[in-house]
């Protein structure tokens, strides 16, 4: 029960406020509905490794990992986000464009030209994502090593084999279930780089669909002034 | 202040009710988004609505509806708008102060069209969430409140469209697109107009997405078509725009016919059932009853008749071109005094008593507790801080827990309850007064990041005990104080309860005290017993001492000794917790020596037992009352235990007693101490704690050392004795309070403690680079 100690709890509390950064939309109340799962399979954890000797060190590495991932998605996330509201803005300027495409011309006659944001293409390691997500990529394995005291020495071992297969045991099951996290994350991510992809193709094609709309601009008053 | 952006016309349909629109124009002079004009469209009106008007000359501009139809009131303020958004408030509510920062920021978006935020009613005795991202259906069945976007996606009803929609008192459109499709229909005299028109843009192709934020905070005020807290409401009105509603959006999205009917007849026999519950309440007469009845019936066949062969009532094309093509700039609403005018409250209209030399803030005051439901302690202290603060001029929110998410305005302050919520922290869910405590202090937390982006909130003020505001000091996003009360293991240690979970809630409390940009303590002891038990270096220029306060009692109230009066028993009184930190078993052992010396008196004891959490009764059995009858049984005639009593009941207590006694044993100040001398009653404490800094030895009473019965006693019987020195006393008491411990000076002191704060803070951001710090908005 004992060894908690107050650094612990304030490390607690800010990453529940990382948590918490999330915006509240739709993929962000599915975030917070893994997150809650996470917590309570956390608290179901350490429950279980209570007492189990290295098992608490373990449990705290391997959520870790999750919360590294859980921040990768808020990322990812947010970067969708953006790029929603770009894509909306963008459409409307071609709408726009489309409708005025003969009248769009600034104070000195000259025709405006649309600059297109371009957006730099997310650089996510998609295979890492797959790596994380298979299921022996939480193989732990454990060394018993030889004791060499005499007489007891085999006792000893024979009881540390007993122990680690103990431990074994109790991190089967967590290696199970933070698998089945790591899955859900993984699948997550896998959406929204698909989705991030899709987005991309319509935006080269937005682009594409501009560029075409100011050389038909250009030909116009090229003609317009012969 | 925010610069550039859209306008904004602000749109207040009004008929019959100046006092509150007044409370809504005095509001509105907060808000942060000053590119706004105010457009009021004055109905058929019968009070002084026009007169309260005149007083903004120049600065909004008043039009004219001569029919008590509310889709055309709006329509004509649709018309006379120059901004370039429309935004809807009822005149009986009030707005977050950042509304229209909040509105600027969502139409940012070029494709949305439509938005609103949430709406609480805020009557202390009806409060609630009144509206939030609501759907509704083609059949004019809806839900209102939802606590998030996946709520409800597929509601249960026969409708086959639902939609988003907002509550006509906090909406905004782009001005453009609803003059395209028309604007409001006017068939809809009261009730469902605004659902209507959002369907229809809809259809037309807009963006509609209402938020969960820039919340409205409503105030339902009685009009000619209802009567607040009564059963009289021309509720026919409402059949009659539901009817309507169900026939035109039902055939055009296809609901089949029996639906419509069927739901057409549901509304008539709600209201059916609803009347005649009402007469067997006896709420209204039986004439009324079938005048209602009989009006359900017209509004039925009116609905239906005009759903199904009249055309909509919509804007004139000509006269929505004109409007489209008028190029005009707003009239702004706000001038240069705007920002330096205090708050109002929202309810009764009720200004601040003094005039603020310099601007006024918005503060956030952390409370668990809080009165109407909860009046002691801490949420006491809360009370008057926030009651002091609206006086002088300053907004205050009042954070506290409660069953049931809601947010009332109770006497100066915005209460907002939060409720329980434990699912964070699950790992230390073992000890249970910091699991709860964690998760309290994170709601806390997310309700204050709402305050600060919505109400422009500029600091939060904590109590030490189960810190509060530990996370929201953490989180860094806004300067936040510390009141020391007393602190957690001084409770403990007391209580001789030592666990591991205690142990932690007394480091949290430190590291708030550690995290807090100052502390704020009721007295130097406080200070001093902080620092011992923490261990803590606090420099000189980290606190403030800011001795409490309460609300003086009127002259005509204070009760002084009379020394000529005719005999009669001597009353004293005890006020407090049966507990041992309370001293009661000090006092116990003293009683039967005051009685032996001055037989006429009579000892009164207010307060709960508390010996089934102090320990007395696991030791002894026995809780405090039965302990005194079974060890001192034969004074018990002289001695009442009242138990806990109400607040008007201790009042009297106070006013009716010759001397009070509270020999605690430790007490960070003894707020107990000024309601006594309040009513120039003298006071007998002991040297403990803050209690010397509040009562003045030999002058507004007496001390003696704690844990020090024989002493107490004789200092009873000393004072007893002497009429003139009971009154004297009593007198010095009064005064000392009037001088240096009200309410409004308390208000005072704390206000300058958090501009210090400010200030620092604001010197602070100056040397960061941007965006490690944060700052008032606006300042």
């Amino acid at each position: 029960m004992g060894g908690v100690t107050a650094e612990e709890v304030l490390q607690s509390i800010e990453f529940e406020l990382l948590q918490g950064a999330v915006s509240h939309d739709d993929l962000g109340a599915g975030i917070q509905t893994a997150r809650e799962y996470q917590n309570r399979v956390r608290a179901e954890l350490l429950e279980l490794a209570h007492g189990v000797p290295g098992s608490r060190e373990l449990v705290i590495r391997l959520f870790q990992i999750n919360e590294m991932l859980l921040t990768l998605v808020q990322e990812l996330n947010a970067a969708l986000h953006a790029l929603q509201v770009e894509m909306r803005k963008m459409a409307r300027v071609v709408q726009v464009r489309a409708k005025y495409e003969s009248t769009v011309t600034d104070a000195t006659g000259e025709s405006v030209s649309f600059e297109v944001p371009s957006f730099p293409p997310m650089a996510i390691p998609s295979s890492d994502v797959q790596r994380a997500m298979r299921s022996d990529a939480l193989h732990i394995a454990f060394d018993v090593r030889s004791v060499a005291v005499p007489i007891v020495g085999g006792w000893i071992r024979r009881l540390k084999f007993a122990l680690h297969n103990l431990v074994m045991f109790y991190l089967r099951q967590l290696a199970q279930k933070q698998a089945a996290v790591n899955r859900t994350y993984g699948e997550w991510i896998m959406y929204l780089i698909e989705t991030s992809e899709r987005q991309q193709i319509q935006i080269d094609l937005l682009r594409a669909q501009v560029a075409s709309l100011q050389a038909r601009l250009g030909e116009a008053d090229g003609a317009h002034q012969v | 202040m925010t610069t550039g952006g859209p306008t904004f016309s602000l749109i207040v349909n009004t008929t019959d009710r100046a006092g509150p629109l007044q409370t809504l124009l005095h509001a509105l002079e907060h808000q942060s988004y000053p590119h706004f004009e105010v457009v009021i469209v004055v109905g058929p009106t019968r009070d002084n609505t026009l007169e309260v008007l005149s007083a903004y000359e120049g600065r909004v501009r008043v039009l004219r509806c001569p029919a008590a139809n509310l889709s055309r009131s709006r329509n004509i303020g649709l018309l006379g708008a120059r901004g370039d958004i429309v935004a809807y408030i009822d005149d009986d509510a009030v707005p977050c102060q950042r509304w229209l920062e909040q509105l600027a920021k969502l139409f940012e978006d070029p494709l949305l069209t439509g938005t609103g935020g949430a709406v609480y009613m805020i009557y202390p005795q009806e409060s609630r969430v009144q509206h939030r991202i609501g759907v509704m259906s083609s059949l004019f069945e809806h839900k209102d409140v939802r606590a998030s976007w996946l709520e409800y996606l597929a509601p249960p009803g026969m409708g086959c469209r639902w939609a988003a929609r907002m509550m006509g008192t906090n909406m905004a459109f782009r001005r453009q697109a609803v003059l395209e499709v028309g604007g409001f229909d006017e068939f809809f005299v009261y009730i469902g107009e605004e659902t209507d028109l959002i369907l229809r843009m809809i259809d037309a192709g807009y963006l509609i997405h209402p938020v969960m934020e820039a919340p409205v905070y409503h105030i339902p005020a009685s009009s000619r078509h209802r009567r607040m807290f009564s059963a009289y409401g021309k509720w026919w009105l409402q059949t009659r725009s539901g009817v309507y509603f169900a026939i035109k959006n039902g055939l055009k999205a296809g609901d089949p016919v029996r639906h419509i009917v069927l739901r057409c007849l549901h509304l008539v026999h709600g209201h059916w059932i609803g009347y005649g519950q009402y007469r067997r309440e006896r709420k209204i007469t039986w004439a009324q009853l079938w005048v209602m009845r009989l009006g359900e019936l017209y509004a039925v066949a009116v609905g239906a008749l005009a759903g199904l062969f009249a055309k909509r009532r919509l804007l004139d094309r000509n006269v929505v071109q004109s409007s489209m093509n008028a190029e005009a700039p707003i009239l702004r609403f706000q001038n240069d005094h705007s920002g330096a005018q205090g708050p109002v409250d929202p309810i009764g209209g009720r200004l601040p008593l003094r005039e603020l030399p310099a601007p006024p803030l918005r503060l956030c005051l952390l409370s668990g507790q809080y009165p109407p439901e909860h009046y002691d302690g801490i949420g006491r202290l809360t009370h008057l801080m926030a009651r002091g603060l609206f006086e002088l001029g300053h907004t205050v929110h009042v954070v506290t827990r409660g069953d049931t998410e809601r947010i009332m305005f109770y006497d100066g302050a915005y209460v907002h309850h939060i409720p329980p919520c434990n699912d964070r922290y699950s790992a230390y869910r073992r000890f249970p007064n910091l699991f709860y405590a964690l998760n309290y202090s994170h709601a806390v937390y997310e309700k204050v990041r709402r305050l600060v982006m919505n109400d422009g909130v500029h600091l939060v003020d904590s109590p030490l005990w189960q810190f509060e505001g530990l996370v929201t000091a953490v989180s860094g996003i806004i300067p936040t104080v510390v009141r020391l009360v007393t602190a957690f293991p001084q409770v403990t240690e007391l209580q001789r309860e030592h666990s591991e979970d205690t142990r932690l809630v007394a480091e949290m409390e430190r590291m708030l005290i550690e995290r807090a940009d100052r502390v704020l303590p009721n007295t130097y002891a406080t200070l001093e017993s902080v620092r011992d038990m923490y261990r803590l270096e606090i420099a000189a220029d980290r606190y403030t001492v800011v001795p409490y306060g309460i609300v003086p009692a009127a002259d005509e109230a204070i009760r002084p000794f009379d020394p000529r009066r005719a005999e009669g028993p001597l009353t004293v009184l005890f006020v407090g917790r049966l507990e041992k930190r309370k001293g009661i078993l000090d006092l116990f052992q003293a009683i039967p020596a005051v009685l032996q010396a001055v037989p006429e008196t009579k000892f009164i004891m207010a307060g709960r037992d508390n010996s089934e959490h102090d320990g007395f009764l696991r030791q002894t059995g026995m809780n405090y009352p039965a302990y005194f009858l079974q060890r001192y049984g034969r004074y018990a005639s002289r001695v009442e235990f009242r138990g806990q009593v109400s607040d008007e009941e201790l009042q009297s207590l106070y006013q009716s007693c010759d001397l009070f006694v509270a020999p605690s044993l430790y007490e960070s100040f003894g707020l107990i101490y000024l309601e006594a001398m309040n009513y120039a009653k003298p006071v007998i404490g002991c040297y403990a704690g803050g209690v010397p800094e509040v009562v003045e030895n030999g002058i507004t009473g007496l001390l003696v050392d704690p844990g020090a019965p024989h002493a107490l006693a004789e200092a009873m019987v000393s004072l007893l004795r002497s009429p003139a020195r009971l009154r004297e006393m009593g007198l010095a008491g009064r005064q000392r309070l009037l001088d240096k411990f009200t309410y409004i000076r308390m208000a005072r002191d704390f206000e300058q403690a958090y501009r210090a704060v400010l200030q620092r803070s604001a010197e602070r951001a100056r040397v960061l680079p941007q965006g490690q710090q944060w700052l008032p908005a606006g300042e």
